[in-house]
Formats: C-alpha cells, sequence, structure tokens
C-alpha cells in the first residue's frame, strides 16, 4: 500500500460532478494523479489501469453501486485498496463493509483533514503535499 | 202448499193453477233455498235452491222431518222450539235473519243465513224458512280475517318501527318496536303531535318539510334523522314513508316504517376510525420510505458544497495571496450547489404541504393565460411558439387554483425545456368532452419520452437538473381533484400530456 512513483494514481468515481470536481482539485492539490468518471460504466476495462494506489467510488450510483464495482475492481486489483464514499446510508451497509476489509469509507460531507489523513494512510502521498 | 181438495168452480180452479203456476216459477228461480214445514216438523216444501245447497232432491226430503237438515245438537232441540212456540205463541227466530249451522246430505256442515216466518191454515201452523248458504262469505272473511291477522302479527313482531301518522302529524298508531325504541306506550301518544312529541326541536322545520312531502304523495326513502326517547337519549331512525290513501283516493295519513341505526353508526364510526388508523399507518411507511429518498436528494449537494468550500478554504491557507478571482470557478459552483439545493427544499415543500384544497370556481382560459405569459419570455427565446385555445372560452372548473396552476407550469415548462434548440410549438388547448368534464392538453414539437422512463414516479427525471419532483405533484394534485393525467406520444413527434378534471371539483 505504500506510496512510489509507481503507484501514484487515483481511480475517482462519483456521480455528482460537482463533487467529483471538488474532489478531483483537491486530490491534484495534494499531488495525485487522478482519473475520473461519473459511472462505472464508463470507467474503461479494469485491466487497462494501472498504476493505481486507490480506488475511490461513491456509494450510490444510479447504474452499479459502489461496492459492487467495489468487488469487480478488487477482483482485478487486489492489492489496490478502495475508499467507499457513503451518504447517511453508511450504518444500512455496515455489515457489507465488515466483510470486505480492503473497504475503507467515509461519510459524506465530510471534512478534508480527517479525509487527508485517511488518505495519506491508504495511498501514501509526497510530504510536501499539503493533504 | 196444499194444493187443496175443495171443489171449485171450472175458472175459480184455472185461477188457482195459474196461482200454482206462478208460485212454482217463483219458488225454482228464487237464490235462496225455501223450506216449508208442517207443525209436526215434517218438510212441505223443498225448493230448487234448496234442493242445490242441501244435496237432497226435493222427493227424499218431503215428509221427511226438518232436522234432517241440521246439526244433531239443533236438532235435538228443534222439537221443542216448535212446542213452545205452539204453547206460548212466543218465538225466539221467527221474523228475524240469523245466521245458522245445517246439514248437508253428506252430513257436511255449513253456514247459513236463516229467515222464518209463519202462518196459519186452519188452525194449523205452517212454517217458512228462506236459507242462505253464506259459506263463501264466510271464507271470504276468514281470508281477510286471516290477512289482517298476518298484517298485524307483522307488524308487531318486525323488528322495525311502523308508524302511522294522520294527515296533521298526530301520532294514530305505532307498533311495539316503536314503544320499545321510544319508551313511549301508544296509549301515551296517540292523538299527539308526532314532531313535537318525538323529535329534537332542531329537525323540526326539515321534518315538516318532508312530511308534506310525504303527504303529498311523494314516498320518502332512507331519511334519517333522530328520534327523542322518553329517557331523553336520541336514537338515528332511517326512514321510509309513502301516503295512506282512503276508497276514493284521498291521502288519509302517512305510514312510516323505521330502522334504528344507531348502532350501525356507531359501528360505521368505528369502522372509519380504524380505517383512518390504517391509512395513517401507511401514510407513515411512506414517509419512512421518502424521507430516505429527500435524505439522499439533500445529502449529496450538500456534500459537494462541503468540499467546495474546504477547497476554497485550503488553498487560500496554502497561498494567502492567491487573487480571488483564481476562486471564482468553485464559488461559482459553490452559488450552482446552493440554488440547486435551495430548490429541491422548495419543491420538497411543495410536495409535502397538505393536500387540502382551496376550492373556487376557476375560469380556466384565465389561468391557463397567466401560465403561458409566465412562459413566454423562456419560449421566445427559443423561437418556440405557445398557443392556447379553448372550446369553450368560458370553460369553468372548480379547483384549487393556485395547485391547478402549479400544475399547468409544470406541463408548459417541460414541454418547451422538451424542444431541441431550434423553432418549435407548444400547444395548450381545452375541451369539454362531456359536460362534466373538461380537458386539457399540452402538446410539444419535442424529442418525445423514452418508453422506460416513468415520468409520474418520485424523482423520476431525464433532466440534468431536474428534481423528478415536478409531475409527481402535478399528479398528486390532479388526483386530489378527481381528475386524471395521462401522457402519449404526439404526431410526428413529441409528447402530449391530458389532464382531465371534473367541472364540479372533487367529489368530498
Amino acid at each position: 500500500m505504500g506510496h512510489s512513483p509507481d503507484h501514484t494514481e487515483i481511480l475517482l468515481v462519483d456521480d455528482d460532478p460537482i463533487f467529483r470536481d471538488a474532489l478531483r482539485d483537491i486530490l491534484c492539490d495534494a499531488g495525485f494523479a487522478v482519473r475520473d468518471y461519473g459511472s462505472p460504466r464508463t470507467v474503461p476495462p479494469l485491466e487497462t489501469l494501472d498504476n493505481l494506489a486507490l480506488l475511490i467510488t461513491d456509494y450510490e450510483m444510479p447504474d452499479e453501486n459502489g461496492l459492487a464495482f467495489a468487488d469487480r475492481f478488487h477482483a482485478v486489483h487486489p492489492g489496490v485498496p478502495v475508499l467507499l464514499l457513503t451518504g447517511y446510508c453508511a450504518a444500512a451497509i455496515e455489515s457489507s463493509l465488515r466483510a470486505r476489509r480492503f473497504v475503507h469509507f467515509c461519510v459524506k460531507p465530510f471534512m478534508l483533514d480527517e479525509f487527508c489523513a485517511l488518505l495519506h494512510r491508504l495511498a501514501g502521498g509526497s510530504s510536501s503535499a499539503e493533504c | 202448499m196444499d194444493a187443496g181438495t175443495n171443489q171449485a168452480s171450472r175458472p175459480r180452479r184455472r185461477r188457482a193453477a195459474l196461482n200454482q203456476a206462478h208460485w212454482q216459477a217463483l219458488l225454482d228461480t228464487a237464490r235462496d233455498a225455501i223450506v216449508s214445514i208442517d207443525d209436526s216438523g215434517a218438510i212441505t216444501l223443498f225448493n230448487r235452491s234448496a234442493e242445490a245447497i242441501f244435496g237432497y232432491a226435493a222427493d227424499e226430503v218431503l215428509g221427511q222431518n226438518v232436522t234432517l237438515l241440521m246439526p244433531a245438537p239443533v236438532a235435538a232441540e228443534h222439537g221443542n222450539h216448535i212446542r213452545r212456540y205452539q204453547d206460548t205463541g212466543v218465538a225466539t227466530a221467527l221474523g228475524r235473519i240469523r245466521e245458522a249451522t245445517a246439514r248437508r246430505k253428506d252430513g257436511t256442515l255449513f253456514p247459513i243465513e236463516l229467515s222464518l216466518s209463519t202462518a196459519h191454515r186452519d188452525k194449523h201452523a205452517v212454517y217458512l224458512a228462506i236459507i242462505r248458504d253464506i259459506s263463501e262469505r264466510r271464507s271470504g272473511e276468514a281470508a281477510l280475517r286471516r290477512e289482517r291477522d298476518l298484517a298485524e302479527r307483522l307488524i308487531e313482531t318486525a323488528q322495525a318501527i311502523v308508524l302511522v301518522l294522520d294527515t296533521d302529524g298526530r301520532i294514530v298508531r305505532f307498533n311495539s318496536h316503536m314503544e320499545e325504541i321510544s319508551g313511549y306506550r301508544l296509549s301515551d301518544v296517540q292523538g299527539k303531535d308526532w314532531l313535537s312529541t318525538l323529535l329534537p326541536r332542531r329537525d323540526h322545520a326539515r321534518i315538516r318539510e318532508q312530511f308534506a312531502r310525504a303527504a303529498r304523495g311523494i314516498p320518502i326513502r332512507g331519511y334519517v334523522n333522530s328520534t327523542v326517547t322518553r329517557a331523553g337519549a336520541e336514537r338515528d331512525i332511517e326512514w321510509y314513508a309513502s301516503a295512506l290513501r282512503d276508497d276514493s283516493g284521498n291521502v288519509s295519513g302517512v305510514i312510516c316504517v323505521g330502522q334504528d341505526i344507531t348502532e350501525r353508526r356507531h359501528a360505521e364510526g368505528e369502522l372509519r376510525a380504524l380505517q383512518k388508523q390504517a391509512h395513517q399507518r401507511e401514510r407513515l411507511a411512506d414517509i419512512g420510505a421518502l424521507t430516505g429518498e429527500i435524505i439522499h436528494h439533500l445529502g449529496s449537494p450538500l456534500a459537494a458544497l462541503s468540499m467546495q468550500a474546504q477547497l476554497i478554504l485550503r488553498r487560500a491557507k496554502r497561498d494567502p495571496e492567491q487573487p480571488v478571482r483564481a476562486m471564482l470557478p468553485v464559488v461559482e459552483r459553490i452559488v450552482d450547489e446552493a440554488q440547486r439545493l435551495n430548490a429541491l427544499i422548495g419543491e420538497f415543500m411543495a410536495f409535502s404541504r397538505e393536500q387540502r384544497l382551496n376550492l373556487a370556481n376557476i375560469a380556466l382560459q384565465e389561468l391557463l393565460g397567466e401560465v403561458v405569459e409566465t412562459w413566454e419570455p423562456l419560449a421566445a427565446q427559443r423561437a418556440i411558439t405557445l398557443a392556447l385555445e379553448a372550446d369553450d372560452a368560458r370553460a369553468c372548473v372548480r379547483g384549487d387554483a393556485d395547485k391547478l396552476r402549479r400544475v399547468f407550469d409544470n406541463l408548459v415548462r417541460n414541454a418547451v425545456e422538451a424542444i431541441e434548440p431550434g423553432a418549435g410549438r407548444v400547444g395548450i388547448h381545452v375541451t369539454l368532452p362531456t359536460p362534466e368534464k373538461v380537458r386539457i392538453a399540452v402538446e410539444d414539437t419535442g424529442s418525445g419520452i423514452a418508453e422506460s422512463v416513468q415520468v409520474f414516479r418520485l424523482f423520476e427525471t431525464t433532466k440534468p437538473n431536474g428534481t423528478g419532483l415536478g409531475l409527481a405533484i402535478a399528479r398528486q394534485i390532479v388526483l386530489a381533484h378527481g381528475g386524471n393525467i395521462e401522457f402519449q406520444p404526439a404526431q410526428p413527434h413529441g409528447t402530449v400530456f391530458h389532464v382531465e378534471l371534473p367541472r364540479c371539483g372533487p367529489l368530498t
């Protein structure tokens, strides 16, 4: 899970464009390369992706929910952690989360300080970055 | 009759013979049986009707004792009656019509009307009886009596009130069920005014009106009013009443049949309360589901807002010298998102507001004219023609003007937005498919609605910034008005929404 020059890219999937734009800016500010998509459907075939440090995905999306997508992703990239962003429904999916140790979660809206701490834990990150 | 044996002259004999022929004809055509006996009780005359009634031929009975025609107990006394008359001259049976019982040849007994007279001839009494068979009359009377008894028993055993009033509304009679319910005995209130005796004062005017109708011969069906019992309690009675008429067809009174529905009403009230509870539980479940949706819909923009604001904060902290200009794109996103959030809250408010309708008569042309005016600027910008046509310019509907305006606002706005950039047309057409209904069609020349979209479902939207509430709210309003909303593809392309409303408003 260490952050190395080979693994600096974050895959970001969220159907809310305004939220996604803001998060992308934040991640970029933090020195990550970000590939962002509005739906798991529009993400390129998972096998073709490499150098990934982390998947950040929203939970509630119209085409496919974040957990199902995380499972598909994990099957192809078992070493890459997943950060699931949930709304107020986190409690409802708690047991599903416990069953997937590779999935970490964060409840929206979250405070950036806490988020960044988690981000560093999962994806490392350059010490010069403020996030 | 004695033909006589005296020697008379020829003409006298001839006259006597003619006389006898007249008598015979008279006797034989009489409808009543005519029987005469001598003072020993022997039958001396037995006419044709007597033969028919008693079943004997005259030859069989002439010379026989008349007791032959009587039931045994009467026959036993008959000799005594005659002897007493002969001894005392006092007759109990002579000279009046009385009813008695006679016996036919076959032994059957039957009721008769009997009139007896006597004449004397050569010191010997001759008794003449005129007998009428009254069995048919009797059985008719018995049938009538049975019918009357049956009716009486029905009236008394029925678990329904039977009340008869005269044309002035006075109590003529009522049955025991009414006695049980009212606590009054008929004898207590017979002849008294029904209205002032048994009805609450507040009902007098309207019941007097109903009574007058019934007394004019107009039947009353299912009219409910309260009856005040002797103890002062009120019972709800459902009445059926019709006029009673005398032989010449004049109304002689009113017969009322009533059912005490107090308990039934009470039970209905409880049932309604239960239904209301069930409905409330359903509503709560709906509200639960709705709340989840609302939280999700409000939560997303809130998260986005928070993220944007924190982004500004971070950038400002990292580089305090950064010009505000550099922040503009983020600030603009915040403003947009706040607006979206605000619109969403407004829609939720409209949706959650109690659906109580403020009913008034609405001139549709006027209301739709206002809607057209609202959207005219946007339509003009997009080169879209807005056209309002009404078959009947004065078409009115009973409804809630604000809520209906909201429906058509939504439909017209959707219609305008459905048209891709370029010229188009939105037509609003008011028709009266039946005198009771009004139909408003809103038709656009847009690209149409995909079959998979359930436009009336809550949160269903095809627009990038749609809330999915507009048509759900519109449908709810139309349904609350007792109306209907549907849509179909328009030709050659586009969509037409039909709103049908009952002109008299929702049934309460």
